[in-house]
């Protein structure tokens, strides 16, 4: 069996399904994310996991022990709260001791040393003294990881630890997540709205959407081919188009003669909705076949990119291309449409 | 704004005006300074001053020196009794309204917004009434021919004593000063971030501990404040005593009262507010160390 292994789990309130029938297996040491848009069942799921929530059904084994029943404070697990939850009435030291007191039987010296050590892994050495209102946002951001690893638990939670940082200290807190997780390799689980952290952070990211499960692979994947309207949406931004299936393996779009040839992948789906992706829609391109031609209807300046919506034949296309803008408001260009395929509704 | 002008036309003149950059400091605190020398501190330091002299019966006070109301007060036994006894009575109030104002502000903290401004309003309508009219209202129920008193009477054929005893003088300031702990003690619980709790129980504290050591320990400058308003205030009762008590529930705020208004012994009655209010402080001070030493609370110092 898998170091984690859920089973249908399942949680309702009244009459809302919050979590319905999700199953999910984590191999030991793996960075799993579970993503969705608010109202997704994520947190719910993640609150089951540690022992804040009781599922109205399933299973959730981790090492091989069965945790629904367990209280909190005896399932051995680490969780990183989105407002970080440090002790605001303890010094850096006791809060990180705070679970070796709890959990462990260690003379003060032996304790002294292991917060110590923990906080040199987190970069924070000799911060034992300090107060927590005193420390900077990524400091206390360390403290609460700091606090979860010195138990060094079955398995790490993270709720949305990064959501309340600004975009800088986010982008090091992420890089410094990842390279924790590669050093220390504690089986992971993190809970985010936030689909890069969750692409960039993870080995798999399990998507939910309405307290389903909708998919559960490595992010590249993911990615790559979605499968599903929503995941195509959700996990980087698309342009979707209805089309109709030909006989000679071409798709053509509805209200359109644009016809495209089909992915061999694609041949079997029963959807007749196309996803593109706006980066892989290329604005005049050197001659060649599948060029249409468009106008530009939107120009916005994004820094490093610029994100047009072009119009072809009656369909607006959301696209982006690398520095300043080229084009502005009623040029025409001509675009090719480089990668896309077919999406459940 | 004085000051910001001034700094800028100081700017100017190439040196710091020192005269301004005071002014703009200290200016918003003087009415207030001012309002508390003229209205506390030169009263009380008068007080303590006329409590060293004699008192007359025909000028109130004769200027000649002596200690012979503190010999008095703290010597004999009649004055020793009744100092021990306002202590006692506070001790025993601030215990109780401690013990049933915690709960009930911890309650209030953690319920349904509903329930929460119910309880809320129940507590807040007795400060909404004066004790006065609420202590009148209890002697028209217990006094002796009240109408508890009746209804036994024709009932059962007896009365009982509910009114002009230390345990009605009691419960009544009990009544009287609950909600000055409920409130500072369910908005200092009502400030502690509700992950909390769940992050000590996640590091290995059950629900006792995490309660002990989060919960409790954050809402202790709520619940010191509410107890020293409920000491405090009760060691310098006067009315609540008068109107429940006996004869012999005697505080030292009725013997002010006493001394001064009704015997015009002025020297007498500044020697007893003296002492009363050196013993408050020092409790109050003793009680505030005991607190922030043994719990470890720093932010106060």
């Amino acid at each position: 069996m898998a170091f984690v292994n859920i089973q249908n789990l399942r949680k309702t309130y009244g009459d809302v399904v919050a979590v319905n029938d999700v199953s999910l297996d984590i191999e030991e040491g793996e960075f799993v994310s579970i993503l969705g848009p608010s109202g997704s069942g994520k947190t719910t799921m993640l609150k089951s996991i540690a022992g804040f929530v009781d599922p109205t059904a399933g299973s959730i084994v981790v090492a091989g022990n069965e945790m629904i029943g367990l209280p909190p404070e005896d399932r051995n697990m680490g969780l990183v709260f989105q407002r970080l939850a440090l002790f605001p009435h303890m010094s850096v030291f006791d809060n990180v001791a705070f679970g070796l007191r709890h959990r462990e039987n260690l003379t003060e010296a032996e304790m002294e040393e292991r917060v110590a050590e923990i906080l040199e892994i987190v970069s924070l050495p000799g911060y034992e003294d300090r107060n927590i209102q005193n420390l900077s946002g990524g400091e206390q951001q360390r403290v609460a990881l700091a606090r979860v690893l010195v138990l060094e638990p079955d398995l790490l939670l993270y709720d949305e630890p990064l959501s309340d940082l600004d975009r800088q200290l986010r982008e090091q807190m992420r890089r410094e997540i990842k390279d924790l997780h590669d050093r220390l390799e504690i089986t992971s689980i993190y809970v985010t709205h936030n689909q890069r952290e969750a692409l960039t952070l993870s080995d798999r990211v399990l998507v939910l959407h309405e307290g389903e499960k909708i998919r559960y692979a490595p992010p590249s994947e993911i990615y790559q081919d979605p499968q599903s309207k929503f995941v195509a949406n959700f996990v980087g931004d698309s342009n979707f188009v209805s089309v109709t299936k030909g006989q000679n393996g071409t798709v053509t779009f509805e209200d359109d003669d644009i016809s495209l040839p089909m992915h061999e992948a694609d041949a079997d789906a029963a959807t007749d909705l196309l996803y593109i992706r706006p980066e892989d829609i290329t604005i005049n391109p050197p001659d060649g076949e599948r060029v249409f031609s468009g106008t530009v209807r939107s120009t916005v300046h994004l820094g490093s990119v610029t994100e047009y919506k072009i119009e072809v034949g009656g369909n607006e296309f959301l696209t982006t291309d690398l520095g300043a803008p080229q084009y502005t408001e009623g040029d025409s260009v001509t675009v090719r449409f480089e990668d896309y395929g077919l999406v459940e509704a | 704004m004085l000051g910001a002008i001034t700094d800028f036309t100081g700017d100017l003149v190439g040196r710091p005006n020192r005269v301004s950059d005071w002014l703009d400091e200290y200016l918003p605190a003087v009415p207030p300074a001012a309002y508390l020398l003229f209205f506390l501190i030169i009263p009380i330091l008068y007080a303590v001053y006329i409590s060293f002299f004699e008192y007359s019966a025909t000028t109130i006070i004769s200027w000649n020196f002596t200690l012979e109301h503190y010999e008095q007060l703290l010597f004999d036994p009649f004055y020793q009794g009744l100092l021990w006894y306002t202590v006692r009575l506070s001790l025993i109030v601030s215990a109780f309204c401690v013990l049933l104002g915690y709960p009930l502000g911890y309650f209030i903290a953690t319920t349904t917004p509903l329930r929460r401004q119910l309880a809320l309003f129940a507590v807040f309508l007795p400060l909404m009434v004066g004790t006065v009219v609420r202590i009148y209202g209890w002697i028209v129920l217990f006094a002796t021919n009240g109408v508890i008193n009746t209804v036994l009477q024709d009932l059962l054929g007896f009365k009982i004593a509910l009114l002009g005893n230390t345990l009605s003088v009691t419960i009544g300031l009990i009544g009287v000063y609950l909600p000055l702990v409920v409130l500072p003690v369910y908005s200092s619980i009502e400030d502690i971030p509700d992950s909390l709790v769940p992050a000590a129980r996640n590091l290995g504290a059950n629900q006792l501990q995490a309660f002990y050591k989060v919960t409790f320990r954050l809402s202790l400058p709520g619940l010191l404040t509410g107890t020293i308003f409920v000491f405090v205030l009760t060691m310098n009762s006067i009315v609540t005593p008068d109107l429940l008590g006996g004869r012999s529930d005697l505080t030292m705020g009725r013997l002010i009262y006493d001394s001064a208004v009704n015997g015009l012994n002025w020297p007498f009655a500044s020697a007893v507010g003296t002492i009363l209010t050196i013993t408050t402080t020092a409790m109050v001070y003793i009680y505030f160390s005991f607190v922030r030493d043994r719990m470890g609370v720093s932010e106060w110092d």
